[in-house]
């Protein structure tokens, strides 16, 4: 599943650390969500979609074999 | 995130403990032959103690008596510890901590019985004792060592690529 989570990260100048403090997880799981190496959960993918002020369609996309 | 069934993380260090013990005294035995500082026994009444059916007794439940000794000490502190290690919280429990806990409990359980299915096959005779008492364990060991490699070890050594890369 490709994200635009660093794109996103990075138009609000905030770490991998500040948004997992912001939802709770830990950086490991933002860093692996951002590299494509975990799926979230729709609740946990609503959540970060909410914090950049976007959809989950704006955030999340599928990709072929997905 | 909320979790069922796991014990909280101020165990974790009390777990760890119990395994380092286990894992000297089974140095200790290497080294010294099982002579453990632990080697006496307590005798506890039990309602029942197993020795197999009895086809003349007439009820299950028997007064007994349950030996425990250094061996049955450090089996129970062997799981007990391990058990502490593998379902307490991480300071951080989330959803993907929680996804690798139960892949790494799959991968224990194919390993162990995969190992045993071959072990029937091929080891005979008192060499499957020993097989016997490390299939006790095997799940949970391995469980533990792909928990700790894929939420540790591995994030690490992708840093220090990435970090090599830059």
């Amino acid at each position: 599943m490709k994200n635009r989570i660093r794109i996103e990260r990075a138009i609000l100048n905030i770490t991998q650390a500040d948004l997992a403090d912001r939802l709770a997880v830990s950086r490991q799981t933002i860093n692996a969500i951002e590299a494509g190496k975990y799926s979230p959960t729709l609740s946990l993918g609503m959540k970060i979609a909410r914090e950049f002020e976007k959809t989950v369609n704006e955030i999340f996309e599928l990709e072929e074999g997905d | 995130m909320k979790t069922k069934n796991l014990l909280p993380n101020s165990w974790r260090p009390f777990g760890w403990v119990l395994v380092i013990i286990v894992i000297l005294l089974q140095v200790w035995g290497i080294l010294f032959g099982e002579q453990y500082p632990l080697n006496f026994g307590i005798e506890i009444p039990l309602p029942y103690n197993f020795g197999g059916f009895d086809s003349g007794q007439k009820f299950f439940i028997i007064r007994g008596k349950l030996h425990l000794q250094a061996l049955e000490i450090i089996s129970l502190l062997m799981i007990t510890g391990l058990m502490i290690v593998g379902f307490s919280r991480l300071k951080i429990e989330d959803e993907r901590v929680a996804q690798i806990r139960l892949e790494s409990l799959q991968w224990g359980i194919y390993a162990n019985y995969l190992t045993l299915a071959l072990c029937i096959l091929l080891v005979y005779g008192g060499a499957f004792l020993a097989v016997m008492i490390y299939s006790m364990f095997m799940p949970l060991v391995i469980f533990l060592l792909r928990f700790y490699w894929l939420l540790l070890v591995a994030p690490a050594i992708e840093a220090k690529r990435e970090r090599n890369l830059a």
